[in-house]
């Protein structure tokens, strides 16, 4: 993640404590479910011509802090057919930071299944 | 009587409703906010400004599971695999992929599609991608 999960400024959403967690929502019609722990359940968006939820993954690093391995995304687009898609990403370590190195994507689509991986290859890192 | 009953009863439901789905104050909402964004591994609080990689696609084994026909597998395919592409990721997050038909002069002369105009191969890929190899 280059940018943190939540940003900007908190009076620009609503946080609802549940017995499972938090619910935070903005005036976007955008919503995150996530655990007491801030592990994220589920991100769901929506407007006018789409509406998806993504239910991400994380495992840990060494260093105890969450990195994302995988996600769902179920979406329709302008009142479409509902279509899923799954990603899957591994990691490499370059210059001490941790960045994707393959990032696999499925779909199933009228043609067969597609499974995509790319591998970021050859990253140059530039340190603040 | 009746009137009081009633606001003892709307009372109730207001701090019972308010207890069990409370909403976080801003005090709250700053911590919660806080505590979530330490929780996550952050590229730019480990001293990232920028960084680029060479992306790689395994073209023969993505789409060897699905439908293809012969302009995808003649024509598509080899301007696909001779294009180099490379991502960017900035400071804000924001991505930017660029490409380059490494070996322009060595895509086979064609007469049906996209290969005729090596220049438009990018966008005839991206139509292609689009529609899908049938």
């Amino acid at each position: 993640m280059i940018k943190p999960p939540l940003g900007g400024d908190p009076e620009a959403y609503q946080v609802e404590e549940n017995p499972d967690g938090y619910r935070i929502t903005d005036k976007d019609n955008s919503a995150i479910t996530m655990k007491r722990d801030f592990v994220i359940d589920t991100v769901e968006a929506k407007t006018s011509e789409f509406e998806g939820v993504v239910r991400p993954k994380f495992f840990k690093s060494a260093d105890g802090e969450l990195l994302m391995e995988s996600y769902d995304v179920a979406y329709t687009a302008n009142g479409g057919a509902s279509q899923r898609l799954s990603v899957a990403i591994q990691y490499q370590t370059v210059d001490g930071l941790l960045l994707p190195r393959t990032i696999k994507m499925s779909m199933a689509l009228s043609q067969g299944q597609l499974d995509w991986p790319m591998t970021l290859d050859s990253c140059q890192v530039k340190k603040q | 009587m009746k009137t009081k009953r009633f606001k003892a009863a709307a009372l109730f439901l207001f701090l019972f409703v308010g207890a069990i789905a409370p909403t976080a104050n801003c005090a709250d909402k700053k911590a919660i906010q806080q505590q979530t964004n330490r929780a996550y591994y952050n590229l730019k609080s480990h001293g990232l400004a920028e960084f680029r990689c060479n992306v790689l696609f395994d073209w023969d084994g993505s789409f060897s599971s699905m439908k293809t026909d012969a302009t995808w597998k003649e024509t598509i395919l080899p301007i696909a695999k001779q294009m180099k592409f490379q991502v960017s990721v900035g400071p804000t997050g924001a991505a930017s992929v660029s490409h380059d038909l490494a070996k322009r002069r060595q895509v086979r002369p064609s007469p049906i599609g996209c290969a005729r105009y090596p220049k438009a191969s990018i966008k005839c890929l991206a139509v292609s991608l689009k529609r899908g190899p049938n």
